[in-house]
């Protein structure tokens, strides 16, 4: 009986006051569109295991976080860094067009040097699961 | 009776699967006679057993009997082709009861029938779903809806003066999964308990099919919340089997370690969790103390509390640095010394041994007769581990022993769990130690198409087993999971007979068995 006393006395209070205020460094999160603008690879959207990422009309790359697993594969395949991994896990929203970020995909032979790389089209997409 | 199996049975395609694997082509009559040879006179186990839809292959289903054969660290596959003009095969859980489930299960999705099965109820469907729609067919399309038919269901009844019938759940209380349990008792003592589960499949199996094998990897991890790393290196390993991957060296060392942290929080969790069946409070919250503590460990040192995303095809996604090795180091040490506090207090206490002791006892010929696995096997004396007896990660070269009990009850499974806690603390501690460096992820082979494999690996609640077969171009043809909740949970309606009601959630808690791993 002494003992368990003893331990609860040592423990003292554990939990902790609502200010979560950062998560770990390495904490997967929401991935967000950075500065770095799109050059249209489509590799994003072929990795996506959960169909989170598509392609608007060919002009706008969209991403929501109502299908998004937070696997973080999209953030390792993306080339120009156009989405950032964060450590942000605070989602929820009273407005439900808040969970679609949405950024630029450049058209096919908009620029020179991503005339190669801006070739994507939409059926070339893995199938969402 | 090996060289007469080798005549009577030609051997199949031994070449081209796993190195340890001996496969069997046999014919159906001959299928109870020759499991009946390898489970009672080589000392095999089942490992999985499992239906497949190959006739878009070669025009029949075949069904695969996949057993361990410990003491000679090999596999053995007894393959049957069943065509379509005859769809039974002969059942065998009255020679082997651990078939039970499996069997059912291949009439309940693929409409084969076992003959002469003891309990031919459906498992999976319960009785509300109408004859005919067997989902792992091929030609059975994913949007299919399956119709709802009201019905009565029964279960055993017992009857007699005094008796009554408790039923509990499918909702309950506490925030758990859903199952229903129906108490026959005399007053306090339970004479018959029936369990019935499977009330939120969720068709994983059925879902894999055709997906690109990065993507069922996450899928795997999401088979279950608290063994997710187990049911992802389960997988991974059965692909590296296939394509004959080798795993870096450091790949597997950091496999190892964060599968001892899955075991980890698992176990300290569950000794807390278990006071709860006697309402020790103490108990619960330092338990649930030091759990959260292990998980914020896993999400400093992964990103994830629950170390999804850990592991890749062909090695891990994750590296540790040498100041996550310290955090790992310093961590565990101090919970190391908190945990032994906890179980001191534990299992000293008098009114917390008087409830545990001699109550939910499951004998050692129970274990061997339902095949049951994990930690509710070591406690009845049923010394498997497969981390020691079929070595994967890098289990062959750690040295840890497998605690084991013979009494079979609420304490000595237990006692199992905080024994293999310290040895988890020994084998993260030895791996960190040993760490090789070098790579942590190989580009895996390119995998041939219908081609078989499996892998498993030591979950907290016993071994995973995922057996999967290759569609063209890297994709799942057929994909089937066993979880160790799905060999033990038969077992836990034996373990309750005889026992007073309100030992129950103790008992069941003893086991801390997965509901969502039988839900697949």
């Amino acid at each position: 009986m002494f003992q368990i006393f003893s331990k609860i006395w040592k423990t003292g209070v554990v939990t902790q006051k609502d200010d979560f205020s950062e998560a770990p460094p390495l904490f997967r999160g929401k991935p967000v569109f950075g500065t770095t603008a799109c050059n249209g690879c489509g590799q994003c959207i072929k990795v996506c295991p959960t169909g989170a990422i598509t392609l608007i009309n060919y002009q706008l790359l969209s991403l929501s976080y109502s299908s998004c697993i937070f696997c973080d594969i999209c953030t390792g395949e993306c080339k120009t860094g156009t989405i950032q991994p964060t450590t942000e896990y605070r989602l929820a929203t009273k407005h439900k067009p808040d969970l679609t970020i949405t950024t630029s995909f450049p058209q096919k032979g908009d620029d020179e040097h991503v005339a190669s790389a801006g070739s994507f089209r939409p059926e070339n997409a893995a199938k969402p699961y | 009776m090996e060289q007469h199996l080798d005549l009577h049975f030609p051997l199949f395609a031994r070449g081209y699967n796993m190195k340890n694997e001996a496969v069997y082509l046999v014919l159906k009559e001959d299928l109870p006679e020759a499991c009946k040879y390898f489970v009672h006179e080589r000392g095999g186990r089942i490992f999985t057993i499992l239906g497949n839809d190959e006739r878009q292959i070669h025009g029949s289903f075949a069904l695969y009997y996949i057993f361990s054969i410990d003491s000679e660290q090999q596999f053995i596959t007894l393959k049957i082709l069943i065509g379509e003009s005859d769809l039974t095969f002969p059942s065998i859980t009255n020679k082997i009861p651990a078939a039970n489930w499996y069997e059912r299960e291949i009439f309940d999705l693929l409409g084969i029938m076992p003959l002469n099965h003891p309990s031919p109820y459906p498992l999976i469907f319960h009785h509300e779903r109408p004859r005919g729609f067997y989902p792992l067919r091929k030609e059975f399309s994913l949007d299919v809806k399956i119709p709802h038919q009201q019905v009565v269901e029964h279960f055993t009844k017992v009857e007699g003066t005094g008796i009554v019938q408790i039923p509990v759940g499918p909702i309950h209380a506490g925030i758990i999964e859903p199952g229903h349990f129906r108490f026959s008792a005399v007053g306090d003592t339970v004479i018959h308990l029936n369990a019935r589960l499977f009330y939120t499949h969720r068709g994983i199996e059925k879902r894999s099919e055709g997906m690109p094998l990065n993507q069922a990897l996450l899928l795997a991890e999401r088979i279950c919340g608290v063994c997710a790393l187990s049911h992802a290196a389960s997988f991974a390993h059965a692909v590296e089997n296939i394509g004959q991957t080798e795993l870096p060296e450091r790949a597997r060392f950091l496999r190892t370690i964060f599968l001892e942290l899955e075991r980890l929080y698992n176990h300290i969790g569950d000794v807390g969790n278990i006071c709860a069946g006697f309402g020790f409070a103490f108990g619960i919250s330092q338990g649930s103390r030091l759990r959260e503590e292990l998980l914020q460990l896993n999400e400093r040192i992964t990103g994830h509390r629950y170390l999804r995303g850990v592991i890749r095809l062909g090695g891990t996604h994750v590296d540790l640095s040498l100041s996550q090795i310290r955090d790992i180091r310093n961590t565990l040490h101090r919970i190391e010394s908190e945990f032994r506090e906890l179980t001191e207090i534990l299992l000293s206490h008098e009114i917390a041994m008087n409830r545990m002791q001699s109550t939910g006892r499951l004998s050692l010929s129970q274990v061997m007769d339902l095949e049951v696995v994990g930690p509710a096997a070591r406690a009845s004396g049923r010394n498997i581990d497969i981390r020691r007896d079929q070595p994967y990660a890098a289990y062959s070269i750690l040295s840890f022993s497998v605690p084991h009990y013979t009494e079979g009850d609420v304490l000595a499974r237990i006692r199992v769990r905080i024994d293999e806690a310290f040895q988890s603390f020994s084998l993260i501690d030895q791996a960190i130690d040993r760490l090789p460096t070098g790579k942590i992820c190989t580009p895996i082979n390119d995998l041939p198409a219908y081609h078989w494999a499996f892998g498993w690996s030591e979950s907290p609640r016993g071994e995973n087993v995922h057996w999967f077969m290759t569609g063209p171009n890297q994709t799942i043809y057929r994909y089937r999971i066993r979880s160790a909740a799905y060999s033990n949970w038969p077992a836990v309606p034996l373990a309750v007979q005889g026992n007073i009601i309100p030992d129950f959630p103790l008992i069941n808690k003893s086991f801390e068995l997965c509901y969502s791993c039988c839900d697949r």
